[in-house]
């Protein structure tokens, strides 16, 4: 029997063996919808704050003009420079007396830049990924003003565009890996094993989002970003002290997402999102405005409070 | 919002290839528990990306893939911790003898992941040379020396004779 035919009698043979299985009991095609959510969120958290760059040279100074896409309603903006990063390898080592950005730092941040009135629960908070190497936080909150209710988020990134530093800026905790890969594996802790650990951390490393190339000025274009929906408004513009502007706001049925992405010179980049749903994906709209507009979001981003470095207490934080 | 839409289309997908992607993870990992699960996390990658793939030509190729990518990825992790051939569910009430099946998966677990993702794909899911290459991101070279080298290593653990290896029932 050569190889062709022994092919046919072993699909022959797979098709007897598993002719009669019964069908599963489980609910996977729900598990599967909450599994897909979780890994959209993730996405969408990693595209608002963590989910780039590594700048080339060649970006640097490219001119590029905004609002000249396919979008339906863009705002046209006059040709923005993309800003000369100032970055050095200095900056991934916390100065004296200072700690990282943490998850729960920008949760503090971002709830004192919400207007006055406005009140909040949190949602979300986020130190740096698995294995990154720079510093990326994000935070979200339930917010409710005069103007509306739903999800307030903001993304902090350090060194947006500037590449790999020379190791993990704050490496995660075994244990912190352990749950991440329970997660990933969907399997109990108990049963991750120290071999399994080693590689996580390998591949975390190598998926790192500064491991991902993006050029910064098809990134700062409201032709090429790449929407999931086209954006109703989208402008982007240079700011007095030169840093990049990006506001766009984006409807899907009842659903309203506005977000203001700034990139400063000194190369960390905020991000702040306001929907009138809880997750700016899923859940119902809460009312047809979210809590805050775009000026506000602008306000939230180009605050000066928003630094990879804080105060550290006396004696030492952990950063994290 | 057209996420309810695709809620729905997906669910509907979803449910009808179910029972499909449930034998071909079997085949893979020859575990039941296992390929529930090998089925569940690759198609929350299809909902996760739905809104790209419900305009694939394909959408079960696609989920196919997705599950044939997952499953090589959780054998690289698992490669020290392989379960072996025990929860295979009982087929019931039916005509079917369980040997058949024990016998095929105690034989696909003899091989490396790699070597029963390539007999998986060419020849449960009927790939080609080609395709199977591409779905696993190597060389058609490299499929075809796995394929070569997995169906002389099944032709000695099965046999060749389809009679000798049924006449059990």
């Amino acid at each position: 029997m050569d190889e062709n035919s022994y092919g046919s009698h072993l699909t022959d043979t797979m098709d007897r063996a598993l002719r009669d299985l019964p069908a599963t009991s489980r609910d996977l095609v729900g598990g599967a919808v909450r599994v897909g959510r979780r890994t959209r969120l993730r996405r969408q958290l990693a595209a608002w704050g963590a989910a780039c760059s590594v700048l080339t040279a060649a970006s640097l100074g490219v001119v590029l003009t905004a609002g000249s896409g396919p979008a339906a309603h863009p705002v046209a903006a006059p040709s923005v420079q993309i800003p000369a990063l100032a970055l050095s390898a200095s900056q991934t080592v916390a100065p004296k007396d200072t700690k990282p950005l943490s998850g729960k730092d920008t949760v503090r941040i971002l709830r004192g830049l919400l207007p006055t009135g406005a009140r909040s629960t949190v949602s979300y908070s986020q130190g740096s990924g698995p294995g990154s190497t720079v510093i990326a936080t994000a935070a979200g909150l339930q917010v409710e003003t005069a103007g509306g209710r739903g999800l307030v988020g903001v993304n902090f990134q350090a060194r947006f565009g500037a590449g790999k530093a020379a190791g993990p800026a704050h490496p995660l905790t075994d244990e912190q890996l352990r749950k991440g890969l329970a997660t990933k594996l969907h399997i109990p802790e108990s049963q991750v094993t120290e071999a399994m650990l080693r590689k996580f951390r390998n591949e975390s490393a190598k998926e790192s989002p500064d491991a991902k190339k993006v050029e910064l000025s098809s990134f700062y274009s409201c032709a090429k970003r790449g929407f999931d929906t086209t954006p109703v408004s989208c402008s982007v513009v240079n700011l007095p002290d030169g840093s990049l502007l990006m506001t766009y706001e984006e409807r899907s049925g009842g659903m309203v997402n506005r977000t203001a992405d700034l990139l400063r010179k000194d190369g960390n980049r905020i991000v702040a999102l306001t929907s009138n749903t809880a997750d700016a994906k899923h859940t119902p709209v809460t009312g047809a405005q979210p809590p805050l507009t775009l000026d506000q979001l602008r306000t939230i981003v180009t605050s000066n409070q928003w630094q990879q470095w804080v105060s550290a207490p006396a004696g030492g934080a952990s950063g994290r | 919002m057209a996420s309810s839409r695709w809620l729905e289309e997906f669910q509907e997908f979803a449910h009808s290839s179910t029972p499909g992607l449930l034998r071909t993870a079997l085949l893979l990992c020859g575990d039941w528990h296992l390929s529930e699960d090998l089925v569940q996390t690759a198609l929350g990658k299809v909902y996760a990306s739905w809104g790209r793939v419900r305009r694939a030509d394909s959408p079960d190729a696609y989920a196919r893939t997705v599950l044939t990518r997952t499953y090589i990825s959780h054998a690289r992790l698992r490669r020290s911790g392989e379960r072996p051939v025990a929860s295979i569910p009982d087929a019931g009430s039916t005509q079917q003898d369980p040997t058949l099946r024990l016998a095929l998966l105690d034989a696909l677990a003899q091989l490396s992941a790699r070597d029963r993702a390539v007999v998986v794909l060419r020849y449960w899911l009927d790939r080609s040379v080609e395709q199977t290459a591409a779905d696993l991101r190597v060389t058609p070279g490299a499929v075809r020396t796995r394929s070569m080298r997995a169906l002389a290593k099944l032709r000695e653990l099965l046999g060749s004779d389809r009679h000798a290896l049924y006449a059990a029932h």
